[in-house]
């Protein structure tokens, strides 16, 4: 590397003092006031290169790729996602992920390596899974910090603020309990959810914050569960009926009827499978038009420094269909379609969302603190866990 | 060289149009200078870090103590080379890789597959050799452990009387009697099931358990040889620990493999894994079946009767059970059948 050479270079012209036309550059890339679309420019032709290629660097190198290839899918994402023309951009790099992957890897093993070894302590894995359940939202919120204090826009970071006790309570119990009070809660458990991720979130010294009431949270939870009254009555009642008989038929017919050359059999056992599958497409539509209502909610209601707001045009149906048909054709190709559906669905999610910049989206300054280390990350990807603004 | 891009002052979203300048006139050659827009003059800046090359991102140049300079743009231009620190060649070669055209992919795609078809010739002995390493306690706690969950759920003290009972202790030391003297130390316990039907199962704790319906099922002395004999083989041959070592690999893997992706992708990947396992207990099976005609013939028994079992399992049990083949976790009873006739004639 060339260090800067102390010469003085009064000689060498600025080319941009003689171009007195061009516009401040600030100005002229988006309007003010008007909501501007986010853009996203990865292709799946590109990401299924970069798919692939982390699979044979995972296989050749017997998983030690494993954290370099997540960096690279979040970097591929985040960095083709244009926000007022700039992209985003994943800072962490494949050694800060490793640290975080061994100890979750030396976490796991541990768990399921107890077993075997020849100790008498009662209810000890049971105790050692219980630690586990309760390290969740401590690796949640942990993995929350470290990624957002890697994604950078222009040159200033994410912070998130979030708490063990604050994580535990909105991402964990409340939803819990929405669940235990079969979905009746559930609207109230999504608003509390929603709002702690937008509340705990900056940009820079600049926190989020968001307004939205129970009752459109309400709102999408009725239209939510009138979808999958309608839906189930419309499908699974006579799917259900088939599948009874069916069941009926053949409990009749034990041992007396052979059944694998009987083509009435035959087409009653497909009803079985065919109201299975009803049931899997009815909870995914469901499920997906609930979290896109809420996701619409959150970022209907999200401000930045009081001026930028945002928007969200999500439909659940649309949504619902790309990840449907992205189960399907993933499934069918036996995977080697997945890079193609993961762009879909991203891209679906970003171009239906928008910012209204203010007059001043220069002014965001960073407070460079520390991004953390990455052991909640690995364990909450592990767990499964991914949430993210 | 004047090359384009935004400038960003360090640790802000202040952005201005900007211009790496290189050999230009009055410019010394190692030098690299930034021009700002609205600044009046140009600044020697040198480089501290370039993000690692992406499909369609852009390129971010960080700026030793002053910002991050951003280029759109699919390569870095040669002339900025010298000013760049220390080129990191392992992600050069990637993102280059990540590059490819549609023939580099299908030799990627080739090189995947090949990997794959490798990992699973080598998964066995590369587990076999593992379990090798694993201490015995390990194989005793899984297998009483194993027997404990069994006889909490499924079995029930067997009903079998004692002099039968005795009976069967002496066909098992016979069975035993045969086997060289550093054979493991095998128990034989006796239970029922209300729900498993005739079967007998070897545990990874050198445990066999042998079911009051397998008893009767077997009718006579030379069968249930055979059937202990078979349970014998996979103890001595270690089946247990050798499928619980390769199952763990395939798992550990296949997680590494695919559990970078979404859930599903996991739940097909598992699946697979189910069907290579599968193939495992099929070869074990024909494994066990071996030991056990050798056995039955160095005791005087006649192999022959492990056949009539079989042909009784299949008259028992629907017409097309007897299938074997990819997802069956036995193999069919016609390929047991002519393997013990081989191993019978040798």
């Amino acid at each position: 590397m060339n260090e800067p050479s102390n010469t003085p270079s009064t000689d060498v012209k600025n080319p941009f003092l003689h171009d007195a036309t061009a516009p401040q550059y600030d100005d002229g890339g988006y309007q003010f006031q008007r909501f501007e679309r986010l853009i996203f420019t990865g292709t799946a032709a590109a990401y299924f290169k970069i798919y692939f290629v982390n699979i044979l660097l995972i296989l050749v190198t017997l998983g030690i790729w494993v954290p370099w290839a997540r960096v690279r899918q979040r970097r591929y994402f985040y960095s083709n996602t244009r926000i007022l023309g700039d992209g985003l951009d994943y800072l962490a790099t494949g050694f800060d992920l490793l640290k975080g992957w061994l100890l979750a890897l030396a976490v796991i093993v541990t768990f399921y390596v107890i077993p075997f070894f020849p100790i008498e302590i009662l209810f000890f894995q049971e105790a050692l899974s219980f630690g586990l359940v309760l390290a969740y939202p401590w690796a949640l919120n942990k993995s929350l910090q470290f990624n957002a204090r890697n994604l950078v826009w222009r040159d200033v970071r994410f912070t998130w603020h979030g708490t063990y006790w604050g994580v535990f309570w909105s991402m964990f119990a409340a939803p819990l309990l929405g669940l235990l009070s079969l979905g009746i809660f559930m609207p109230m458990a999504s608003r509390i959810m929603r709002h702690y991720i937008a509340e705990h979130y900056s940009f820079g010294s600049k926190q989020f914050e968001i307004s939205s009431s129970i009752a459109e949270f309400y709102r999408v939870g009725g239209q939510t569960f009138l979808l999958l009254m309608a839906g189930g009555l419309l499908t699974l009642g006579p799917v259900f009926l088939v599948s009874f008989g069916a069941l009926d038929f053949i409990s009749r017919a034990t041992g007396s009827i052979e059944i694998h050359n009987n083509p009435q059999v035959i087409s009653m056992v497909s009803g079985i499978f065919l109201s299975l599958i009803t049931v899997i497409v009815l909870f995914v539509v469901v499920t997906t038009y609930y979290r896109a209502g809420t996701r619409n909610l959150m970022i209907n209601g999200l401000r930045l420094d009081k001026t930028i707001l945002f928007r969200s045009e999500i439909s659940g149906f649309r949504l619902a269909l790309i990840v449907l048909q992205n189960m399907f054709v993933s499934v069918a190709s036996l995977t080697l379609l997945l890079p193609w559906a993961r762009v879909r669905y991203y891209r679906y999610l970003t171009e239906n969302t928008f910012i209204r910049p203010n007059s001043d989206m220069a002014q965001f300054i960073d407070d460079e603190r520390d991004a953390g280390h990455s052991v909640g990350d690995a364990i909450s990807e592990t767990a499964g866990l991914e949430i993210s603004l | 060289m004047q090359i384009n891009g935004t400038f960003t002052a360090k640790a802000t979203s202040q952005r201005s149009r900007a211009a790496l300048l290189i050999g230009e006139p009055g410019q010394s050659s190692d030098q690299l200078l930034l021009a700002i827009e609205g600044q009046d003059q140009v600044e020697p800046v040198s480089i501290s870090k370039v993000s690692a090359m992406m499909a369609g991102a852009d390129w971010r140049i960080t700026l030793t103590g002053r910002g991050v300079f951003t280029l759109s743009a699919a390569l870095l231009p040669d002339e900025l080379t010298p000013f760049l620190p220390t080129p990191e060649k392992t992600s050069r070669f990637i993102g280059l890789a990540e590059r490819l055209g549609w023939r580099g992919m299908t030799v990627i795609l080739s090189l995947i597959i090949m990997s794959l078809a490798g990992a699973r010739l080598a998964l066995p002995y590369a587990a076999d050799h593992v379990s090798r390493y694993v201490p015995q306690s390990w194989g005793k706690n899984i297998g009483n452990s194993t027997l404990n969950q069994l006889d909490s759920l499924l079995l029930e003290p067997s009903q079998l009387s004692t002099s039968e009972r005795r009976r069967i202790d002496r066909l098992f030391s016979e069975i035993i009697s045969k086997l060289p003297p550093d054979a493991p130390h095998i128990e034989l316990l006796y239970r029922r099931s209300p729900t498993i039907g005739p079967n007998a199962l070897a545990l990874a704790g050198n445990h066999i358990i042998l079911l009051d319906a397998m008893v009767e099922f077997a009718g006579n002395e030379d069968v249930l040889v055979g059937i202990l004999a078979h349970e014998v083989g996979h103890i001595t041959n270690r089946h247990a620990m050798r499928m619980i070592t390769r199952s763990a690999i395939l798992a550990v893997g296949l997680g590494l493999v695919f559990g970078i992706e979404d859930s599903f992708v996991e739940e097909i990947g598992t699946l697979g894994s189910s069907l290579i396992l599968a193939s495992y207990t099929r070869a074990f099976e024909l494994e066990a079946d071996q030991v056990s005609t050798q056995l039955m013939q160095q005791l005087g028994r006649d192999p022959a009767s492990l056949i009539s079992l079989f042909d009784k399992l299949a008259s028992d049990c629907a017409p097309h059970c007897d299938k074997g083949g990819f997802f069956a976790s036995h193999p069919s009873f016609r390929e047991r059948r002519n393997q013990i006739n081989a191993a019978a004639k040798e």
